[in-house]
Formats: C-alpha cells, sequence, structure tokens
C-alpha cells in the first residue's frame, strides 16, 4: 500500500517535471545571417541565412520569418526567406532572404509564387489538365477559329 | 669532446702550416707579379682618359652606370682589404654598406643589360667592321605585317635576299597548308614507360597496405579522401555560387547522382578491393600503349522506330 502510494506520487511529480513538447520553447533554433548587403537598386536588404537547429526537423519558413522580422526590427510581411536546404544530417540548414523597404516595392518587385506563399497576392489559375487540354485544342483549329477559343476558355488572372 | 692533448695539436697546427707555406708564398709572388701587369694597364687606360679618347657622353647610359658602380665597388673593396691588412675591425663600417648597394646595382644591370645585348653587339660590330654587306643576317629585321598571312605578296626591303627574290617571279607558290593545333603525344622510351608501370603498381593501395607492418614511415593520416576531393571541390564550388547570386541552382540527375556516387561503396570499393597485377615489378613487363578512357554508361541513343530486329520478334 505505501509503496502503491509512493509510486502514484512519484508518477505525479514526475508528470509535472516531464519537460513540455512546445512549438518553439523547447527546440532552439538559432538564426544568423551571413553576406549581409543592401541592395538600394531594389530596394531591399539581401542575405544568406545559416539556422542551427539540432535534433529539430527542419524550420518552416514563417518562423524564419518572424525571427528575422524581430532581428532587423522590421514587419513579418516584407521579409521574403526562400531556398532553405538542409544540410546532410540535419541540424543545420542554409537559405536566403529579402527585406524591403515598404510592401510596395516588395509587391512590384518580388516574383509571383513568393507573394503567394505570404498571401499577399492570389493568383487564380486554371487547373493544369484543363490548361494542356486547351491547348491541344487549338492545335487543331485555325485562324479565327483559333482566335475564338483562345478568348473564349481565358481566365484572367487577378 | 675529446681533449686533443696540447703536444699533438701544436704538431697539427705546425703540418698545416709547413704544407701551406709554399703555397702561400708562391701566390704571393704572383700577386706581385699581377699588380705591376694591372697599374701599367691602368696608367695607360687613365692617360686615355684624360686625353679625352674615350667619351662615352654619347654612349648608353646604363653602361657608363655599370662602369662607375664597378669603379666604386673596387675603390670599397680596395679600402676593406686595407682595414683587414691593418687589422682593424670592419664592425658597422658604412663601406659594408655602400659595397652592398653597389652589389645591388650591378646585379640589377645585368639583366636589363642582357636585354640589350644583341643590339649593343650589333652596333660594336659596325663600328669595327664599318658598314655591313648585304647578306649580313644581323642586318634582317622580322616584318611585323607579314605576320599571320601565308601568302606573301608584299615585301619589305629591310628583308631581301636575292635568292628569295628570285623565287617571288613564280606564280604557283608553295603554301603551308594550314592545320590545327593537335596536342604533342609524348613518345615515351620503353624504359620509362616500364618505370612509370612500375612506380603505378607500388604506390597502388594494394601494396601500399601490405608492405605497410615493413616500413619505417610514420603513419599518415590524411583528412579527406583523394576521391572525394573532386565531388568536395565541386560542392564547395556550387555553394559558393549559389551565395554569391542568392540563388538555388537545380542539379540534373546525372549532377545529383555525381555529387552522391563518391560515398558509395562503387567507387570505393574497386579501389579497395581490386587486384593490381604485379607485373610491372618483374623484369620481363612489356608495358601496352595508352589505353582508350572508357566511358562510364554514356547515354546511348534510344533506337525509335524500328530496330535491328525490324519489328515483332517471332518466335520459332
Amino acid at each position: 500500500m505505501p509503496f502503491a502510494s509512493a509510486a502514484i506520487t512519484f508518477f505525479l511529480v514526475f508528470r509535472q517535471t516531464r519537460p513540455t513538447m512546445g512549438k518553439e520553447s523547447e527546440p532552439k533554433a538559432t538564426v544568423r545571417t551571413r553576406k549581409f548587403m543592401t541592395n538600394r537598386l531594389l530596394n531591399r536588404k539581401q542575405m544568406v541565412v545559416d539556422v542551427l537547429h539540432p535534433g529539430r526537423s527542419t524550420v518552416p519558413r514563417s518562423e524564419i520569418r518572424s525571427k528575422l522580422a524581430r532581428m532587423y526590427k522590421t514587419t513579418g510581411d516584407v521579409v521574403f526567406p526562400f531556398g532553405f536546404k538542409t544540410a546532410f544530417g540535419g541540424g543545420k540548414s542554409t537559405g536566403f532572404a529579402l527585406i524591403y523597404d515598404t510592401l510596395d516595392y516588395a509587391k512590384k518587385l518580388e516574383p509571383k509564387y513568393r507573394l503567394e506563399r505570404q498571401a499577399l497576392i492570389e493568383v487564380k489559375k486554371t487547373a493544369r489538365k484543363q490548361r494542356k487540354e486547351r491547348k491541344n485544342r487549338m492545335k487543331k483549329a485555325r485562324g479565327t477559329a483559333k482566335a475564338k477559343l483562345a478568348s473564349a476558355t481565358k481566365k484572367k488572372v487577378k | 669532446m675529446v681533449m686533443i692533448d696540447r703536444p699533438m695539436m701544436d704538431d697539427n697546427i705546425s703540418a698545416i702550416v709547413a704544407s701551406d707555406l709554399p703555397r702561400g708564398v708562391a701566390l704571393l709572388a704572383d700577386l706581385t707579379t699581377n699588380i705591376k701587369n694591372v697599374t701599367v694597364g691602368l696608367l695607360a687606360l687613365k692617360e686615355k682618359i684624360e686625353n679625352d679618347e674615350l667619351n662615352s657622353s654619347k654612349g648608353l647610359s646604363l653602361l657608363e652606370l655599370k662602369n662607375q658602380s664597378f669603379l666604386m665597388y673596387l675603390s670599397n673593396l680596395a679600402y676593406v682589404t686595407l682595414r683587414k691588412l691593418r687589422g682593424a675591425k670592419l664592425e658597422n663600417d658604412p663601406s659594408i654598406d655602400r659595397l652592398v648597394e653597389l652589389r645591388v646595382v650591378l646585379e640589377r644591370i645585368r639583366p636589363l643589360e642582357d636585354k640589350l645585348k644583341y643590339q649593343i653587339d650589333k652596333f660594336l660590330k659596325i663600328a669595327t667592321e664599318g658598314v655591313l654587306s648585304e647578306d649580313d643576317p644581323t642586318r634582317l629585321k622580322g616584318n611585323l605585317d607579314n605576320i599571320g598571312s601565308s601568302s606573301d605578296e608584299e615585301e619589305d626591303e629591310e628583308n631581301t635576299n636575292s635568292a628569295k627574290s628570285a623565287t617571288k617571279e613564280e606564280d604557283k607558290t608553295y603554301k603551308i597548308p594550314k592545320v590545327s593545333q593537335t596536342p604533342y603525344e609524348e613518345q615515351n622510351s620503353r624504359e620509362t614507360e616500364k618505370e612509370k608501370a612500375r612506380r603505378r603498381t607500388l604506390n597502388s593501395s594494394m601494396v601500399q597496405e601490405a608492405l605497410y607492418d615493413f616500413t619505417n614511415d610514420p603513419e599518415v593520416v590524411y583528412n579527406m579522401d583523394a576521391l572525394k576531393q573532386k565531388a568536395i571541390k565541386r560542392r564547395k564550388e556550387l555553394e559558393a555560387y549559389e551565395e554569391d547570386n542568392m540563388i538555388r541552382k537545380s542539379l540534373t540527375k546525372r549532377e545529383r547522382a555525381a555529387m552522391n556516387e563518391i560515398t558509395t561503396a562503387g567507387t570505393m570499393g574497386s579501389e579497395i578491393l581490386g587486384f593490381n597485377s604485379l607485373d610491372a615489378l618483374y623484369d620481363g613487363y612489356e608495358p601496352k600503349g595508352p589505353q582508350a578512357k572508357k566511358r562510364k554508361t554514356g547515354k546511348s541513343p534510344k533506337v525509335k522506330g524500328k530496330g535491328k530486329k525490324g519489328g515483332k520478334k517471332r518466335k520459332h
């Protein structure tokens, strides 16, 4: 009996002191930047980003974005990280990041797919299969019939 | 240190002195005769200079500099010898610095003089023998306009040679065929080929490991695998390129395979487990000629349409 109670209390204490596997609190990720350059022509700062994350899988881009925003004292929406590759064995990843002066410049200069990642822009594309089928249909037509097909099924990009 | 006892040391010294004494006396006699000859020559030269026969104002300033530095060097050297003969110390003497400086100047003049040697010799020849004859090869000068053109239509006068001008009259001149550059393939003698093959087997990993126990060489541990170096170098280049241009270069399948292949068992295995023949170490070895390098599974074009079999295979 006393043994059981001791065991229970021990278990309870142990449970309390067990480290919580939080998303960001316990596993560390250190972000370091290298080759920092201020690109006045494109109104941005560009750098190579090194992330050290031992014992953890590759850090998601959103986390890196928030960390970089804190480091360079800007908002997160003008920070665009990309190209992250993890070294063999894990623990370290290297990628690039661009920090724009304003969001306007970002919207003008960044490629569409990166803007889409950060939900700043929405590109509506028709399904890939539909596009290919349309192309094949157009191959069969000639002249004005072709132009008709082109305008009929074309969907605008927002 | 073994102490040689004094009487034996004295004997040694006296023996050395006895052997060197006649030589020393002869050298001194030599010295006096040479000094007499040199003084005679120098006095004659001095007279010539005083009579203004050797005017070098229109000559090459480089040679003038050379003469002057030589003279100063000699005088400084004489001063040093004098001090030594008197038994004085040469420490911190300014003459040594001067000597060093002059020496450096003379050494620097030498290559410049070498470059001018041809011109100087030519002019000396003209000065001593007068005007050169027409066939003298030193009179010929290279014609820059003729470089690059194989057809010799225009001839410069400086290149005239009577025999050559005769052949130019003909219409069909022999034009050297333009052949593209080919690499020089060394034809090594059989001995060098044998030597090379021998060295190759001796340095192979198989032999090295077998002899490891018997050599006294210290064990060397290299940080990097010799086989991986290419791949490492390639990877480093790629990394540098990517970081400079903030871009991720996409590798083709082959490139990716090449980067990974060095670590696989395939490449390492043949080196470690391969069996080199030890024939090259024996006397009767005849090295084979250079073999054509075999390509690793090169892209063989897939046969489109009907191949050799011409359609369906039919069972008999």
